[in-house]
């Protein structure tokens, strides 16, 4: 029980070290301002614009895997301290969890595209669950990286690429099964 | 009385149920039907023990139309259909389907004329179409008596139709249409919620004081706005008007009450939902342009109005087109001698009108409600008319959910009885 008491603590404290940092506020108003901005620019035609056999939601969807890929690398380093490495667990809790919420951020605005396309409310929260998937690899494989490497900025770069990469991979899989 | 022939197809299904509705039809006038024009089918349902809610179907090639029916029992009921293709066959199916589910179907034979046949055509006693396209498949008429229709709508078709056929129909020279108001963007029905929100989301890193004990608010705040931002996506347009814009044609002719429409128009929906667009008409058809699911299908409501059914997303478009008699009159002509009255009896004013040379030339090119103008002298002409136009609908549209607001304009055409009539 005292633990777990000293978790919340722990993880209280780390949230509070996130909520501080501007870089989170910052990559709040990207994510959710780019999105804003994709949805309303290819919907502004007679028709919602998409890629060739992708509906239009699906199509801001893969435009918000890729801001999330680039966004989110960059927000767990600037946000996350890495000293000292005992905390690792709970930080990584407290930034899973924020960067949850960050990504979350635009789901009011991806629903507006799912309801342009008709394709149900259901379709945006399956959505919304690769999007989560997404946060949450993005702060293991920042964290990763920044044990491995301790150039900070080599750390980001290659977290951003690993990042990237997976979801491209796991993208390119999706479209082969179907 | 000249009888050429008169084939009146009623047909049963084999052996129906004691408690199944009855269901019996008649096709074509005289039995007659030509390529691209209107063919009656006539349809009697007796629902004897068991009430009807369905659809009763009638097919013509790859036409098709569908009425939805709701009977309740015991009751019997009697009504038109009309059906046109460029596909003709032989026969005509018509077929009552309740819960997904035939019930009744009869197959009713057609005698094909050709486009070019001159054909006259008898109208049986006391069977007089409701609609001037019951005429259509005729260039003349025969009666198997004397009698004039009773009901004032069929002695309105019929003098529509006459006053079509006396037109030239094809051959009505009408002024150039102008193009359908452009439909606004999907953008524009989210851009206020969804900017709204991004501007709230920025605010909240801003608005949270970045105190030591309050800065843990910023989380649940973000919450709080992300659940009011989705709300108030899933709620966007669920309460608006569709938005249909069009260009029409309102045709009056001498000597008929009724009104001749045809419409382009598209129909901007403001939701993700299922629509029911009906034009406020009981003789008319309504066919959506983009809508290909359903082939050649047209649809009927349960009293008889055209419908068209869409599933929409959230500010999407639809094309369609409706060809209906309505009651809307723009114009009253009266004759005096040589001279000839035109009045404006509608609510809106008559803009960039068009008048025959008999009327001075320094006539008016607007004729405000109420407002009249006077030929100086005898009209002449193959097919003269008087053209105006006012920015409204001559049809109205409603649907069961949601307010239909209307924008575009109509050109009214009145045809007068030229040289030719007189």
């Amino acid at each position: 029980m005292r633990a777990v008491h000293g978790i919340a603590i722990v993880l209280r404290r780390e949230l509070q070290l996130i909520a501080r940092q501007r870089a989170f506020g910052v990559a709040l108003l990207i994510h959710t301002g780019v999105m804003t901005a994709f949805v309303l620019a290819w919907s502004s035609g007679p028709a919602p614009q998409a890629f060739p056999g992708r509906g239009f939601y699906d199509s801001v969807r893969l435009v918000q895997l890729a801001v999330l890929g680039l966004l989110l690398p960059w927000t767990v380093a600037r946000v996350v301290a890495m000293r000292p490495p005992r905390l690792m667990a709970s930080r990584a809790v407290a930034a899973a969890l924020a960067m949850a919420l960050l990504a979350f951020a635009a789901f009011p605005v991806m629903l507006l595209a799912d309801r342009m396309e008709d394709a149900g409310v259901a379709h945006a929260l399956r959505g919304e669950l690769d999007v989560q998937a997404l946060s949450a690899l993005a702060v293991a494989t920042v964290l990763a990286w920044r044990r491995l490497c301790h150039d900070r900025l080599i750390g980001w770069m290659a977290a951003t690429i690993s990042t990237c990469g997976l979801v491209a991979a796991v993208l390119y899989l999706q479209d082969y099964a179907r | 009385v000249f009888v050429i022939g008169r084939l009146l197809a009623i047909a049963l299904l084999a052996a129906p149920a004691a408690d199944a509705p009855l269901l019996t039809a008649e096709a074509g006038l005289d039995g007659v039907g030509r390529p691209g024009r209107w063919l009656p089918v006539r349809v009697t349902i007796d629902a004897r023990t068991e009430d009807i809610n369905g659809d009763l179907v009638a097919e013509w090639g790859r036409a098709r139309v569908r009425r939805a029916l709701i009977l309740p029992a015991p009751s019997r009921v009697e009504f038109d259909l009309y059906i046109r293709t460029g596909d003709v066959r032989d026969v005509v199916l018509v077929r009552l389907e309740q819960g997904g589910r035939e019930t009744s179907r009869v197959t009713l034979p057609v005698r094909i004329v050709g486009v070019e046949d001159q054909t006259a055509l008898t109208v049986p006693a006391g069977r007089w179409p409701h609609s001037w396209r019951g005429y259509d498949a005729a260039d003349a008429l025969m009666f198997d008596t004397g009698d004039a229709p009773s009901a004032r709508s069929d002695r309105d078709a019929l003098a529509l139709w006459r006053a079509l056929r006396d037109a030239g129909d094809a051959d009505r020279a009408l002024p150039a249409a102008e193009p359908v108001p452009p439909a606004s963007s999907p953008a524009s029905h989210a851009a206020t919620t969804a900017i709204l929100y991004t501007i709230a989301i920025a605010a909240v890193p801003l608005l949270v004081r970045r105190g030591r004990s309050r800065v843990l608010l910023l989380y649940p705040a973000i919450a709080l706005v992300v659940a009011g931002g989705s709300a108030a996506a899933w709620a966007t347009g669920r309460s608006s008007a569709i938005v249909v814009r069009h260009q029409s044609f309102a045709e009056q002719f001498e000597g008929a009450a009724t009104t001749l429409v045809s419409m382009r128009a598209t129909a901007q929906y403001p939701a993700d939902e299922d629509f029911s667009l009906r034009a406020d008409t009981m003789d008319g058809v309504l066919d959506g342009v983009s809508s290909s699911a359903s082939g050649d299908e047209t649809r009927l409501d349960a009293e008889g109005r055209p419908m068209l059914d869409h599933r929409a997303g959230l500010g999407s478009t639809e094309s369609f087109s409706v060809e209906a008699t309505s009651g809307f009159r723009a114009f009253d002509v009266t004759h005096d001698g040589p001279r000839t009255r035109i009045v404006n009896v509608s609510t809106a004013a008559l803009d960039r009108c068009e008048f025959p040379p008999a009327f001075s030339t320094a006539a008016a090119d607007r004729l405000a409600p109420g407002q009249s103008i006077e030929s100086s002298s005898v009209i002449t002409g193959p097919d003269p008319i008087v053209a105006c136009r006012f920015a409204g609908a001559p049809l109205a549209f409603t649907e069961p959910h949601h307010a239909v607001t209307t924008s575009g304009s109509t050109l009214v055409v009145y045809h007068l009885a030229g040289a030719r009539d007189q």
